[in-house]
């Protein structure tokens, strides 16, 4: 409703109360902390010092920091490449509505609810270096260390991951120029493509023998939260068991948008399993995509609560991640200044997904 | 379509079955944990496995001796005024934002809804700072008004966008019988909005519920500590016992979990309101 030249105040006094403390509880602390990365001040005295970048300065030169934003790296890298691709499988599963699925919805929810906290101690049993759950089951498959899991991860990764998602890339590159061949011929090629790729891969894991440097420590058992090497990925898989309920509620919503019309119709029209996936129902998915990759990105970058509760940033501040450094500088050592300069690098870092996430909220409000 | 084949039904069976089991491996793993006695513990080989002798005295430690009865009380005496006073002030600028077309509209909105984005350090300093100011430093009213104050940014957002669903001609009609704006928001926009209130009222309390940084940037003394910094206390003082522990940790996760399975739809809402139509 347009509000009259003279009726202006009427909003205001319904935001007034809201918008007050707001501001003063959200608002004016953004800009205290922009100001205060730039100044001294150890939480207790009256004055603070102007030092200009020197806090920031000194964080580049501060090997923890270095650590803390690697390990933001990888929590950023696999609360994106784990979550989102699972969630929306998950989500594809329990969407076909065979009876019994509302059970298995709400159980698969039960971890969504948990706090950080309650995870941190629940996982720490599971992680129990001899006798957890953990290390059993890889016993049970013959894995007699850390360091074999770490080399398998690595090797998994860099020879066989990479190289199906580069054949796939090929292929498909390929088909596109081969548009008017039959869906058949389009399959060798992607088959051809896939399998120079491995045989390729397998070629160079060979010839360079590739192994990944592990620990002592790793060589000898499961430290699953005591290894340097390891302890960031053991925490971000505790935090997936939470992420993934979460992305998946995301995409249930959006495939209710996708209407079954249109996929009925592409199989009408011949349309294989993959091309159903790829080309109808994932284009209809794209908003739910964009809030659940914005959405975890974000949610990577705020990991404190986990970290904070199972290993306090450690061995040795190897699994420190932005928001815990900026914690316990802040409060254990008293450098509000400092700690404020961290704060302020990690908002730098989420600005432009925040950009993406009001940029949709406009579209969306039109 | 309808009659899918019987294969893959077979196979949606076997494949839903098995990520379950998956996903409550850890928790059957704690709850086997929190009724075993310490000695079983020690004794056996493999920690995941089930208690041979089920005791309950673990649960009656934590909740006495553990303290956890004075947590569990303390949550509740914050956790409930915030969500309250959360959802109170968000219909009254929700309101304002859905209702009304004016200058600044559209900004205010995207102020709230980025504050509810950034990452909470760039908050922790000033706010505890504030605290201090203010004197309410460890208290009660000093976690209750930041909880209310910061969940406002989602809480808005959320009702907006549903106000904004409200057909205009419902409004229009009451606005044409004269009501005043206050009359409107009360007899026409609140009542149409309860569904919603309702969604974000659990979602708001399983979050205050489960939240620890807060608790920990603004209350200090263990008399008045939320559940989830009392059951890192209890972690520090018991580091030893792991069925205590487990105890615990399942009288933390019983209230949001109990909240879920009772309001699951409206839990489920919440969020997928929440954040895709955003």
């Amino acid at each position: 409703m347009r509000v009259s030249k003279k009726r202006w105040w009427v909003p205001w006094a319904f935001l007034a109360v809201p918008l007050f403390m707001y501001i003063l509880w959200v608002l004016a602390p953004i800009v205290q902390t922009l100001l205060m990365s730039f100044t001294k001040w150890d939480g207790m005295s009256s004055t603070s010092e102007f030092v200009g970048f020197a806090n920031f300065t000194r964080l580049f030169q501060n090997k923890v920091f270095w650590t803390s934003l690697k390990n933001n790296l990888y929590w950023l890298i696999l609360f994106v490449g784990i979550p989102v691709p699972f969630g929306l499988l998950i989500a594809m599963l329990f969407d076909m509505k065979l009876p019994g699925n509302k059970i298995y919805k709400t159980l698969f929810y039960l971890s969504m609810t948990l706090s950080f906290v309650v995870i941190a101690q629940i996982w720490s049993w599971i992680f129990e270096p001899r006798r957890g759950a953990l290390t059993t089951f890889f016993q049970s498959l013959g894995i007699e260390n850390l360091a074999q899991i770490q080399n398998g991860l690595a090797v998994f990764l860099l020879f066989i991951a990479i190289p199906v998602a580069l054949g796939f890339f090929i292929g498909w590159l390929f088909n596109r120029k081969l548009e008017y061949r039959s869906t058949k011929k389009r399959w060798y090629v992607r088959l051809i493509a896939l399998a120079v790729m491995l045989i390729a891969s397998f070629i160079v894991y060979k010839i360079t023998g590739f192994k990944v440097e592990t620990s002592r420590m790793a060589e000898r058992g499961f430290p699953w939260l005591s290894d340097p090497d390891f302890v960031t990925f053991s925490l971000i898989l505790a935090a997936i068991w939470r992420q993934i309920p979460y992305v998946m509620v995301l995409y249930l919503a959006g495939l209710k948008n996708v209407p079954p019309e249109l996929v009925e119709a592409s199989i009408v029209d011949g349309a294989n399993w993959g091309q159903r996936f790829f080309s109808v129902i994932l284009p209809m998915l794209k908003p739910a995509t964009i809030v659940a990759v914005t959405i975890s990105v974000i949610d990577s970058l705020r990991a404190f609560d986990i970290v904070y509760a199972m290993t306090q940033g450690g061995p040795f501040n190897s699994s420190s991640v932005l928001a815990n450094y900026m914690y316990i500088e802040s409060f254990n050592n008293y450098r509000m200044g400092y700690g404020s300069s961290i704060a302020v690098i990690q908002f730098l870092i989420t600005l432009g997904f925040i950009i993406v996430y009001l940029n949709n909220v406009v579209k969306t409000e039109g | 379509m309808n009659k899918k084949k019987k294969s893959v039904v077979f196979a949606f069976y076997i494949i839903s079955t098995l990520i379950v089991i998956i996903w409550l491996i850890p928790f059957v793993i704690a709850a086997f944990t929190s009724v075993k006695s310490m000695d079983e513990i020690m004794a056996s080989e493999y920690w995941w496995k089930p208690p041979e002798k089920v005791e309950f005295d673990n649960f009656k430690e934590a909740w006495t001796t553990g303290n956890m009865r004075t947590y569990f009380k303390n949550t509740f005496i914050v956790t409930i005024p915030s969500v309250l006073g959360a959802l109170l002030l968000s219909t009254l600028s929700a309101f304002a934002l859905a209702y009304y077309e004016f200058k600044f509209s559209k900004a205010i909105l995207l102020v709230f809804v980025s504050g509810m984005l950034i990452p909470f350090q760039m908050l922790l300093i000033p706010v505890f700072r504030l605290s201090n100011t203010l004197n309410i430093y460890d208290t009660y009213q000093g976690v209750i008004l930041f909880h209310i104050a910061f969940q406002l940014g989602f809480c808005t957002f959320f009702l907006r966008n549903f106000m904004k669903s409200i057909p205009v001609s419902l409004y229009e009609s009451a606005k044409i019988d004269g009501a005043k704006d206050i009359v409107v928001y009360a007899k026409i926009a609140l009542p149409l909005t309860l569904p919603a209130i309702a969604a974000l009222g659990i979602l708001e309390f399983t979050w205050i519920w489960n939240d620890y940084l807060w608790s920990l940037i603004l209350l200090s003394s263990d008399e008045i500590k939320t559940i989830t910094l009392g059951l890192v206390n209890l972690k520090g003082q018991y580091h030893a016992s792991w069925n205590l522990i487990a105890a615990a940790s399942l009288i933390t996760a019983a209230v949001p979990l109990v909240v879920f399975l009772i309001f699951q739809k409206y839990f489920i809402e919440g969020l997928t309101v929440g954040a895709v139509k955003g």
